[in-house]
């Protein structure tokens, strides 16, 4: 009887307790926002996002026993050509990939039709980057390159006669040096008066040498004379594992991005090209995306290559599946590329020295106006 | 005789002879009688439970999908008759598999799960029986290496997550036990409706599956479950945040030995992954009255390798014990009590690393043999051995003084500290990555 009772009370304890810690946590993730309003609420509220983010399990960094028993199989998409080359795959032309929300025109980029030869009257930017650049799960119309292409269109931003056009040179997945190989090979003969370079974390961070070790693991030659110098001295060979091939290269990360962006600025020179980098932010809870451009910055000022941060675009979005392609995905959907576009062009116009070089102005044009 | 036959087919509990039956209140009809107060609060428990994977996220969309149905489920099952309550579960599991997974794997997994029952429920001599079921094991081995047979890639994960081990426990207990396969026990053992979810999963013993259905008061059992799938939730949201601090740790970044430290102590703390998932598990489970023990208990005061064995993981020790340890050692006994202690545990490390491998090969579809992986099991069964040894000359005496606890402390430190290292080795892909790892901040710093 007494055993009875003492289970009894025992249960209700526990119920009490259970539901308490329930309703506290439930109440915690519903005030994020109103936390994170207050001045001292804000880290506290980063890290209930963090508590709250899917995003967060798709980490390429975290290489536990379990995460990798539970890590998905690359996919080979039908989509690309992969042709052995320094890049080793680029998108198919004339493509419409429904399931990714992806089209190409007839040269293999991302969007509609154009010609090579720049028309009469045209201001080309040519758009480099990863897949948030190319819209991954986005329509080619919502991506932030195209609805700034619009934006300078509108507003006549090079006067009346003159025409902007954006021109997607984005590929899905590619790291730094697949971007300055398109920067040289590809977009050099759409003759484009702009390079604009989009940065992600995966060319900055985890990610940064995946290309690299591809092509090691291949046997391809790595094209570029700063790469051949890093992976002779990293001492890495084609029979090496994957894994193997990340810890030989780690120590070579900062040089080999200092080594490429400076060939891009230098690539853009001789093109008589303006050339300037736009920091991206990705769909990661907790600020993440800030942390891993760290060190980015202080590289590009080193190297005199302007840049625009639009890292803060996602800043105070507690929940981050509104702005997600889809839940986990740190891509973001045409909302959160709406809010990258609105942060750039505000921030684009607030430096002028960049402004300047995208719309075409001299100077002493822009004191004018 | 057709009654009779049923009968067996679906366990005793379970009467169709319904002229003959005379209610008879049994134990566990008793400790499923409900209570309307205590059903309430359980209701308002997983009510806010489930508010609270919707707004954390909890692992995947259809895991939120899969904790509707089992707290749908939970409603009902608690207010319908005993005998009909795990009928009731076997009937919802199988059905949400339509639902939870592509309905061609759902169909396989029930056809192969079918296939496998009436082979053990066959007259067959039990070694036929066991070579049949070998058979059928080593086709969808081959079918999962090769992507032969058509069969969708996503049903081999799930298949292996319900059979590849409990199989084995339940072909062990049929060879070592009276009663004959009966379909609902086998049913409810096997098509468990979280398992869907989550492919990795405890390896619930049979025996003790049985032996605790509704062995309490259902009111307690429940409580129990509640309060282990809201210890789950938490250390799910607390993985995130190991993933977060961990993400800051690029092998080019650790340049020192507090970073190294932090970063091994991270890599370690990812297995709440798993004592998370492994609590929701088996917490969910409690609900439908199967009162099975905790799966893990308390790992980071482990205060000897022993200990550790113990408290991590504790269903596979347990798998192991009874399928490998307890037979290996009580064939050799007669040679020395030691010698068999030492070779049954010398085994049990051999097996755990090749089931590891064999259960890596289920989920991704290759076997996982790298030195990382051997390396660890060696070394791990190696401390264990040294550690059984170490336990039989100094038989330890509980010291509650002040010199015996800071002992204590001191030995459990001793311990995580070793076992995050080795878990760091186990958590490399190669032996040069680890040692890269761990040698980075000697060099940065030089």
């Amino acid at each position: 009887m007494n055993s009875g009772k003492r289970l009894n009370k025992q249960f209700w304890r526990e119920a009490v307790l259970v539901a308490a810690i329930l309703a506290g946590l439930a109440t915690l993730a519903r005030a994020t926002n109103r936390l994170y309003g207050t001045s001292w609420g804000r880290h506290p509220a980063i890290m209930i996002s963090v508590t709250r983010s899917r995003e967060l399990l798709n980490n390429p960094g975290v290489t536990g026993y379990y995460e990798r028993l539970f890590a998905a199989a690359p996919r080979v998409e039908k989509n690309y050509i992969f042709d052995h080359s320094f890049r080793i795959y680029r998108f198919k032309p004339n493509l419409t990939w429904e399931h990714d929300l992806l089209t190409t025109n007839s040269f293999g980029l991302v969007g509609g039709d154009c010609s090579e030869r720049k028309p009469p009257h045209t201001r080309r930017i040519a758009l480099l980057g990863d897949s948030v650049a190319a819209g991954h799960m986005v329509r080619a119309n919502q991506i932030f390159g195209a609805l700034l292409e619009d934006r300078l269109n509108a507003d006549h931003a090079a006067g009346a006669s003159e025409h902007f056009e954006v021109l997607n040179f984005a590929t899905i997945a590619y790291t730094l040096p697949q971007i300055l190989d398109v920067s040289k090979d590809e977009a050099a003969r759409f003759d484009p008066d702009v390079y604009m370079l989009a940065l992600t974390e995966l060319a900055v961070y985890r990610s940064w040498d995946r290309h690299l070790v591809q092509l090691i693991q291949s046997g391809i030659d790595p094209k570029y004379e700063f790469l051949r110098e890093t992976l002779r001295r990293a001492k890495v060979s084609q029979a090496d594992d994957a894994l193997t091939l990340y810890g030989k290269l780690a120590p070579y990360r900062i040089s080999i991005l200092r080594e490429a962006l400076a060939e891009m600025k230098a690539n853009a020179m001789l093109h008589h090209a303006s050339f300037f980098v736009v920091l991206l932010p990705s769909v990661e809870a907790g600020e993440l995306s800030k942390k891993r451009f760290e060190g980015i910055p202080e590289l590009l000022n080193s190297l005199g290559i302007p840049f625009i941060d639009t890292l803060d675009t996602f800043d105070g979005v507690m929940q981050t599946g509104s702005i997600a392609a889809f839940p986990g995905d740190p891509h973001p959907n045409a909302q959160g590329h709406a809010m990258i576009y609105r942060n750039l062009y505000a921030k684009l116009r607030a430096q002028p020295e960049i402004w300047n070089g995208l719309v075409g102005y001299s100077r002493d044009a822009t004191n004018q106006r | 005789m057709l009654v009779s036959e049923t009968e067996v087919l679906l366990d005793a509990p379970v009467r169709l002879d319904v002229e003959h039956y005379t209610p008879k209140k049994t134990a566990q009809d008793i400790r499923s009688t409900p209570d309307l107060a205590r059903f309430m609060a359980l209701a308002v428990e997983l009510l806010l439970l489930l508010a609270v994977f919707r707004l954390y996220h909890l692992e995947t969309p259809v895991f939120l999908r899969m904790s509707v149905i089992v707290c749908t489920a939970f409603l009902i099952h608690y207010w319908i008759p005993f005998r009909l309550k795990e009928p009731f579960f076997v009937t919802v599991s199988m059905g949400a598999a339509f639902y939870l997974l592509q309905p061609v794997v759902a169909t396989l997994l029930v056809a192969f799960g079918l296939t496998l029952f009436l082979i053990l429920r066959s007259p067959m001599a039990l070694r036929w029986r066991v070579f049949c079921l070998v058979a059928i094991f080593a086709g969808l081995i081959y079918g999962r290496a090769t992507g032969s047979f058509h069969i969708p890639i996503s049903f081999y994960p799930v298949f292996g997550a319900l059979f590849m081990f409990r199989i084995v426990i339940y072909v062990y207990d049929l060879a070592h036990g009276k009663e004959p396969a009966h379909l609902l026990s086998f049913l409810s053992y096997f098509f468990l409706l979280p398992n869907y979810c989550f492919t990795l999963f405890p390896v619930i013993d049979y025996q003790t599956m049985r032996r605790g259905y509704y062995q309490r008061d259902i009111h307690d059992i429940a409580q129990q479950g509640i309060c282990w799938m809201t210890r789950g939730t938490v250390q799910l949201m607390l993985y995130r945040l190991v993933i977060y601090y961990n993400d800051r740790y690029l092998p080019d970044r650790i340049s020192n030995l507090g970073a190294l430290i932090s970063t091994m102590v991270l890599t370690f703390l990812l297995y709440l992954n798993v004592s998370g998932s492994f609590h929701l598990v088996v917490g969910m489970l409690h609900l439908f009255g199967y009162d099975l023990p905790e799966t893990n208990r308390r790992y980071l005061l482990s205060s000897s390798f022993v200990d550790f064995w113990r408290r991590a993981n504790i269903y596979w020790k347990d798998f192991m014990v009874k399928i490998v340890y307890f037979p290996v050692y009580f064939k050799i006994r007669k040679k020395g009590e030691f010698r068999a202690q030492l070779l049954a545990t010398t085994v049990v490390f051999v097996v755990t690393w090749a089931l590891h491998s064999y259960q890596f090969f289920w989920i991704q579809g290759s076997f996982i043999f790298t030195w990382p992986d051997t390396i660890f099991w060696t070394i791990l069964g190696f401390l264990i051995i040294a550690n059984v040894l170490y336990e039989r000359r100094h038989k330890a005496r509980p010291d509650s003084s002040w010199r015996g606890r800071a002992f204590l402390a001191m030995r459990t430190l001793g311990t995580m500290a070793v076992i995050i290292t080795l878990w760091s080795l186990w958590s490399s892909a190669s032996l040069n990555s680890w040692v890269y790892f761990m040698t980075h901040w000697i060099r940065s710093g030089s």
